[in-house]
């Protein structure tokens, strides 16, 4: 690796840039476990979904259920890579490692910390799509050429969970309020958000809110790219949502980090 | 129960093999356990019974709506007594293990136990009763939302918690024995695609796997978590028959003895040598 470019003397483009190659120096160290957890996970869901419901289920929504699943397993790879990155992360270097404290005092803005740090975990959200979706493909799922989206998607859907993780992580104040993150804001949106079945026939009460979940409208994109047959007008609401999503984190995790480190 | 004098951090070597485990100090061990808990008892609490509410909704409704009776039973009811598993899983899997790493490497709450008259062995017996515990109020706490779902129960019901127990005190020793085995809190992704996931999904918690291929269905029948789920489902929906509930209960008692065993060798060598 050559030498750091990252000696970041004003705030913007270069402090963020620094922010993303500390990142990668920290990841470079623990690389291993992530990226084994990343590969094994979709293998383990496309198994068992795969071929136990896949055998109890032929089609759902159009597709073979393995093509559904593959799909819904690269979403909740990314929600479990970026969100819980982000909240974990984002708890423990302001509480205990006190690393905001050392970043903000050089020249870098509480906007760089969480754009740089949020811009590096949808990088690693984008390898772990392409991970599940060659996992994909190895299972036999038949994939479009405009499977080549799914990791720009990624990097979308990353960037988000990755704030929205970040701002919840800037709020809680004990290590055991992140249990209340993994069951009311994990686990919610990883079950209802047409990855594991689509939730066309649910109650009302429980599509709705699942319909505003961000995560289904990155899984719809991804089904999208990965079988290339869905109407461009469809794509565009979701990727709209999604861009809206992200940027109404970005904003929350700006403000919250801001609020528990500088004020 | 021999009481055996004597502090623990001393002449390791010395003691014999097979020590008792002493009952005071297996009990102190649980009251300390419960201190701790009341004062963080909502978090755990909330997560340990709102997300198997939310797997069994979503999936009873999900799954429910594409296939309607799974292995005899509505799906909704099959998924009922899976959530009653899982939530056993989630209570004594990462918590146990991380818990296990933080007390033993950051807050070194394992020395200054081994500093009183208290064993490796009572440590390992300590904190699994407790999780034991944990794990039989949050399976009678599913099967209660269960039954608020419609799901019809039978009276053998009244076992769930005493089987969540034993389950509960297996897995959370298997998972102290991995906790005892970190060496950094990033090594938990190891524990989570090696342990964690293959025991929650290649078992049959969410859906039979008779007809999936060979390879995968044998190594399910030697999870502890499938016989867990069918024990549960022999005693809330009075399904299976009487050789499965025997073979299920002589597989979750022989995962809680080799798990304590290996609980006890590994926390000990992470300690002690």
């Amino acid at each position: 690796m050559r030498a750091t470019p990252a000696t970041a003397t004003s705030p913007g483009v270069g402090a963020v840039g620094a922010i993303v190659w500390r990142e990668w120096r920290v990841f470079r160290r623990i690389w291993l476990a992530p990226t084994v957890g990343s590969v094994v996970e979709p293998i383990l869901y496309l198994l068992v979904f795969g071929y136990g419901f896949g055998a109890l289920v032929a089609e759902v929504a159009g597709i073979s259920y393995l093509e559904f699943m593959a799909t819904g397993a690269a979403a909740n790879a990314v929600l479990l890579t970026a969100l819980m990155t982000g909240a974990f992360q984002g708890f423990f270097r302001r509480t205990a490692d006190h690393l905001y404290d050392g970043l903000l005092s050089a020249p870098i803005r509480v906007a760089d910390v969480v754009t740089g740090e949020a811009a590096w975990t949808a990088v690693r959200s984008a390898g772990v799509t392409v991970t599940t979706m060659a996992v994909a493909r190895v299972f036999g799922v038949g994939l479009a050429s405009s499977v080549l989206w799914v990791p720009v998607i990624g990097l979308l859907g990353g960037f988000a969970f990755a704030c929205l993780g970040a701002a919840i992580g800037a709020r809680i104040r004990s290590d055991k309020q992140l249990d209340v993150v993994i069951a009311g804001v994990f686990a919610p949106m990883f079950v209802v958000s047409w990855t594991f079945f689509p939730l066309d026939g649910a109650p009302v009460w429980l599509q709705w809110p699942a319909r505003l979940s961000p995560l289904t409208h990155m899984v719809a994109l991804l089904r999208a790219a990965a079988f290339g047959h869905t109407a461009t007008a469809d794509v565009a609401v979701h990727a709209g949502l999604l861009l809206g999503f992200t940027l109404l984190f970005w904003m929350l995790a700006v403000r919250w980090l801001r609020r528990a480190v500088v004020s | 129960m021999t009481v055996t004098p004597g502090s623990a951090a001393v002449a390791d070597a010395d003691r014999p093999l097979r020590r008792r485990v002493r009952l005071d100090a297996v009990g102190a061990l649980v009251t300390r356990e419960w201190w701790t808990f009341r004062r963080v008892w909502l978090a755990p609490t909330f997560g340990s019974v709102f997300e198997p509410t939310l797997y069994l909704v979503a999936f009873g409704y999900g799954f429910g709506a594409l296939v309607t009776d799974v292995a005899g039973v509505p799906y909704l009811d099959y998924m009922a007594t899976g959530a009653a598993a899982i939530a056993v899983l989630f209570t004594a899997s990462l918590g146990p293990a991380l818990n296990g790493f933080f007390r033993r490497a950051s807050t070194h709450l394992y020395d200054a136990l081994l500093g009183t008259p208290i064993d490796v062995e009572e440590i390992v017996t300590g904190e699994a009763v407790w999780t034991g515990l944990r794990c039989a109020g949050v399976a009678l706490a599913t099967v209660v939302v269960a039954a608020a779902f419609g799901v019809r129960l039978v009276a053998t019901v009244v076992f769930v918690p005493v089987i969540g127990w034993l389950a509960g005190f297996g897995f959370a020793c298997l998972f102290a024995a991995l906790g005892a085995r970190m060496r950094s809190p990033h090594q938990l992704p190891f524990i989570v695609a090696g342990a964690f996931l293959p025991i929650f999904l290649v078992s049959w918690a969410f859906f039979p796997l008779t007809d999936a291929p060979a390879w995968l269905r044998w190594p399910s029948l030697f999870n502890p978590m499938t016989h867990l789920v069918a024990v549960l489902r022999a005693a809330a929906l009075g399904v299976g028959t009487t050789v499965e509930v025997l073979t299920g209960v002589a597989v979750l008692v022989t995962n809680a003895t080799l798990s304590w065993m290996l609980a006890v060798r590994w926390l000990r060598r992470a300690l002690i040598v």
